[in-house]
């Protein structure tokens, strides 16, 4: 593999690694994030 | 609020199996294709000696998997917050299929890596979506009622414009190697053809409904999407087909039956009443025994075909041992009668030399006759071992066309060689290139009996034309097709060189094609004929 690749993959797969486990930690642990529309239609609170 | 309320969702954690939730078109269909696609994916890796184009077609049977596997996750998850980081992630793999799909056509097609700058491009594309998941520019919030993520602005303004433009880019890949592949070249234009047509339905298939149903909110459209797999494992059949692996047919079956015998299998493992149960068995039970009929059915086509194989194998292992036998008796008699001609037996009269050089003269074309048999054979089995090193085929065609003068000199031939001042090291085998070189001059002073021969060299950005131009009698249209064939002579070719094997331009074909090249030739009736060899500068890599 030559070295421009090697560099390439390595900073996608840090970037990506990081990404995933800090979005983990966001979302799955700390629960930092806006949940919407939580309350049932009217209409379908009505029938 | 922790728990899903969504009707697709199931009670527990991860209960893959409980059909009265999620459609069973979900289970049926997808995991069995997942597993065989994944598996296909690692067997082609493997038999394609981990090439460059069998890991990319693996990355993206790996990242599809991944994918449908998220969706899956998605409809079956009872808590919001792993529902939406499985939300979160989806973009990211859901760009991965474009890329590398890209990616594989160009190397499938050119038979070469794609250039650093696509690369990069490539990289920054992931990066950016990466760096952007845990972002609201990726998922704004999570909507209760409805079970979903709602996606901010890399979805919509990013993931969705590159879905498309990666069908665009494939096809636009596709047609450009149609066009530029000559028209003799019918399996590369076929390969083109089929990669455009599977791959447009692959990723239309699969973004269309993403994109439809996220639009209109309706899941059953995005249902669809994933279905695109069997035309994706309808792709890799012909890279199957391609490669000859007859023997994955049956791995294959197995794998498939074993899948679906789990999935049946396992919804004895639910709760569910006593009739439900029944009907589960027997519907396993049927289906074993129609799959072990399957298996045994494939088995035996596999076995015929094998039979059939080794019996080909066994008669050109006799055909090559014989004619190396041949050959042996033709290289003693040749050093005999060499011995002879150079005095070492004492002097011999002028009437028994004039014999002795005719008879050396038979034995060194019978030798060259059976060398050519020879590598025919190699050719055809595929057994020829290519030792690529770096050489300067510029070098090589000024040696051979010089080489060749004097023999178009004695026919009064014009003679041209036209090399442009550019670099032609190449990686090739030198021996094999020599003879492809030798072959085309060869030819064409060969059948040129009067006006001239123009050989010429150019460098194109990724491989060298080599191309050798006659003003003979040219090709009739009913021998273009048997050209670079086995024993496949034209018929005028007869007339003027009747000792012709027809093994010359198949040899050479196949060293061509040996190479990661494409051979062609133009020609007009009565004007001449030009050959064409295009060879790449670099081999693909391997490992």
């Amino acid at each position: 593999m030559k070295k421009s690749d090697k560099i390439l993959i390595t900073l996608v797969l840090i970037a990506t690694c990081f990404s995933f486990v800090y979005s983990f930690y966001k979302t799955v642990i700390k629960a930092d994030f806006d949940v919407v529309n939580i309350e049932p239609p009217i209409d379908s609170a009505q029938e | 609020m922790n728990t899903i309320i969504c009707p697709d969702s199931v009670p527990s954690f991860l209960r893959f199996f409980d059909l009265s939730v999620a459609p069973p078109l979900l289970f049926y269909a997808y995991i069995p294709a997942i597993i065989v696609a994944l598996f296909f994916g690692f067997y082609i890796l493997k038999k394609d000696n981990y090439s460059l184009q069998s890991k990319l077609l693996l990355g993206i049977a790996v990242s599809f998997s991944i994918w449908v596997l998220n969706l899956i996750f998605q409809w079956t998850i009872s808590y919001v917050k792993i529902d939406m980081f499985s939300w979160q992630i989806t973009p990211f793999f859901e760009i991965l299929i474009p890329i590398l799909s890209i990616y594989f056509a160009y190397v499938f097609l050119n038979k070469k890596d794609i250039p650093l700058s696509a690369k990069i491009i490539f990289s920054f594309l992931v990066f950016t979506l990466a760096i952007t998941i845990p972002t609201k520019f990726n998922t704004l919030s999570f909507d209760y009622q409805n079970c979903q993520a709602n996606y901010g602005d890399v979805y919509y303004h990013f993931v969705y414009i590159f879905e498309l433009l990666a069908i665009f880019i494939v096809d636009y890949l596709c047609i450009k190697k149609y066009l530029r592949t000559s028209k003799e070249d019918t399996t590369t234009k076929k390969q083109a053809v089929i990669l455009a047509i599977g791959s447009t339905l692959f990723l239309t298939i699969f973004f269309l409904s993403n994109i439809l149903g996220e639009f209109t909110k309706t899941y059953q459209i995005n249902l669809f999407g994933p279905m695109g797999i069997l035309v994706f494992i309808g792709f890799m059949t012909f890279m199957i087909v391609r490669y000859g692996l007859f023997q994955i047919k049956l791995i294959a079956t197995q794998a498939l039956v074993l899948g679906i015998s789990i999935l049946i299998g396992s919804q004895l493992l639910s709760p569910s009443n006593i009739i439900d149960e029944v009907v589960t068995a027997s519907t396993l039970v049927a289906f074993l025994i129609a799959g072990l009929y399957l298996i045994r059915s494939v088995k035996h086509e596999i076995e015929a075909k094998e039979a059939l194989k080794i019996a080909n194998e066994r008669q050109a292992e006799t055909t090559s041992l014989i004619t190396h036998q041949i050959r042996g008796v033709f290289t003693t008699t040749k050093a005999g009668l060499s011995a002879v001609i150079d005095g070492s037996y004492g002097p011999i009269p002028q009437n028994l030399m004039d014999v002795m050089k005719h008879m050396f003269k038979s034995q060194e074309d019978g030798v060259i006759e059976v060398q050519t048999f020879l590598q025919a054979q190699k050719i055809e089995s595929g057994t020829v071992q290519y030792d690529f090193k770096p050489f300067d085929l510029k070098t090589l065609v000024e040696e051979l066309s010089a080489k060749e003068k004097p023999r178009a000199d004695s026919k009064s031939l014009e003679y041209e060689v036209r090399i442009n001042n550019e670099d032609y090291v190449i990686e090739g085998d030198r021996v094999y290139l020599t003879q492809l070189v030798d072959n085309f001059i060869d030819n064409a002073i060969r059948y040129t009996e009067k006006g001239s021969i123009k050989i010429q060299l150019s460098r194109k950005p990724d491989s060298v034309l080599y191309s050798v131009k006659d003003s003979g009698v040219g090709i009739k249209e009913e021998d273009k097709d048997k050209i670079f064939t086995k024993y496949g002579h034209g018929t005028d070719s007869r007339k003027i060189n009747s000792d012709s094997s027809g093994l010359g331009l198949y040899i050479v074909k196949g060293i061509v094609v040996g190479h990661g090249g494409k051979i062609w030739y133009e020609t007009e009736i009565g004007k001449g004929t030009t050959f064409f060899a295009e060879i790449p500068i670099k081999q693909i890599t391997k490992k």
